[in-house]
């Protein structure tokens, strides 16, 4: 199986407790978006209403994995960041 | 009088650090955390969950140490380089989300000046020579021309690599440098190993084959650790030496990591006697990669004038020490 055949396409919605805290996301990880350090994936960011939509195209599944876990560590660790400013 | 407070991240390669500094030079906090694995290298992806998993406790065990709340912070300072990819950019979009949800500037910093503008604060030296020793990095800095000029530095592996790499062949755990020095004082043979200095630059990696064969031929533990502590620093101490002599500079700093060793240190106390120059080692608590060191190299530059856009803020993980313009000290 050549490494097109996996080629693939996810999306990823995270719903959020406001368009202001989607749009805090959204800023934070938009430089991330710009500097591709592959050309196997590309990720694109949008945000619509209170959700933060985070799309993946990757040119293999290992690159994909990559570029999804990445992405979730980031908005894990930045909402954790706000929560707990939230909660001092 | 009103202070200003800046919050630091550091991490660039295994540590995660968050520290809290103000602009009158006291710093309020340093936390920081650093992975271990269990075997092998550093992973990049391994630090970066590190750091994504860790780091917002880091944070906030920082800020209560300061005694301080998230409404304090009149900054947010981050390093941007030079260091692992996916490290810096976990790092960085921390740093952006700070930045916008406390709706304060966000400043850029490089490691490696932070390394040196950290010693001087602790030693208040005005304008050293630099000798900057990491897992990372080593290099021989002065200013001159607005910059941080690279004197000298290594042309492959960074000591702290060399002697990490070395304790994992010879079964230390990690990191290996105090186990290295640990045992070099029971060493008593001198066996010779390249002495790799080529004009002001050095390269360690020859050494750490030389000194693995030492190791497979049966020369005893302590014997190879003396023999390489020995030749590796009697490397750098030619060049600091070579530097003060050139620059005419009348400070002599130690810093980064491998600035713990006594015996590194010791050397390079010799070399500035011979010279007649101040010396000062960087005490062990700032000597690591720690977030005090970027929020003070944030406070620095703030006052200088400088903050960086949330859309500029992309990492620079080749980012050289002489690669940024020291506009606090033009």
């Amino acid at each position: 199986m050549s490494q097109s055949d996996v080629k693939g396409n996810s999306i990823i919605e995270i719903p959020l407790e406001s368009e202001h805290i989607a749009k805090i996301l959204y800023s934070a990880l938009l430089p991330e978006t710009e500097s591709i350090p592959s050309e196997r994936a590309t990720t694109t960011i949008s945000v619509k209403g209170s959700s933060l939509f985070v799309e993946i195209v990757a040119n293999d599944l290992t690159a994909m994995r990559a570029a999804l876990n990445s992405y979730i560590a980031w908005i894990s660790a930045c909402m954790k960041t706000i929560e707990s400013i939230d909660e001092s | 009088m009103l202070v200003l407070i800046c919050l630091g991240l550091e991490g660039t390669a295994h540590s995660f650090g968050a520290g809290i500094v103000t602009d009158d030079g006291s710093v309020l906090s340093n936390e920081w955390d650093m992975l271990k694995p269990a075997q092998g290298g550093i992973h990049p992806r391994e630090a970066s969950r590190h750091h994504s998993d860790l780091g917002p406790s880091i944070i906030n065990n920082a800020l209560e140490k300061a005694g301080i709340n998230y409404n304090d912070i009149d900054f947010i300072a981050f390093s941007r380089g030079p260091g692992l990819g996916p490290c810096l950019r976990t790092t960085a979009t921390m740093a952006r989300t700070l930045s916008l949800k406390l709706d304060v500037p966000l400043v850029d910093v490089n490691h490696c000046v932070a390394h040196i503008e950290i010693g001087c604060l602790e030693s208040r030296f005005k304008d050293p020579v630099t000798v900057y020793v990491s897992g990372g990095n080593s290099q021989v800095i002065a200013y001159a021309g607005g910059r941080f000029r690279t004197f000298g530095e290594t042309l492959d592996i960074a000591i702290g690599n060399m002697l990490d790499v070395l304790g994992r062949e010879l079964g230390m755990g990690f990191p290996a440098g105090p186990i290295v020095e640990k045992l070099a004082k029971q060493g008593t043979n001198y066996h010779s190993l390249p002495y790799s200095v080529k004009g002001m630059d050095l390269s360690y990696s020859g050494m750490l084959t030389a000194a693995k064969k030492l190791f497979s031929e049966g020369i005893p533990i302590p014997d190879i650790c003396f023999s390489v502590q020995e030749t590796a620093f009697g490397m750098l101490a030619e060049i600091a030496e070579r530097a003060i002599a050139h620059t005419k500079k009348q400070e002599l700093l130690l810093t980064g990591g491998v600035a713990r060793n006594n015996r590194l240190t010791e050397i390079l106390e010799g070399v500035s006697k011979r010279h007649d120059v101040k010396f000062h080692r960087v005490s062990p608590s700032l000597a690591g990669d720690q977030g005090a060191m970027i929020a003070w190299n944030g406070i620095l530059q703030f006052n200088a004038g400088h903050t960086i856009e949330i859309s500029d803020s992309q990492v620079l993980p080749k980012w050289r020490t002489d690669e940024q313009d020291i506009i606090w000290r033009a």
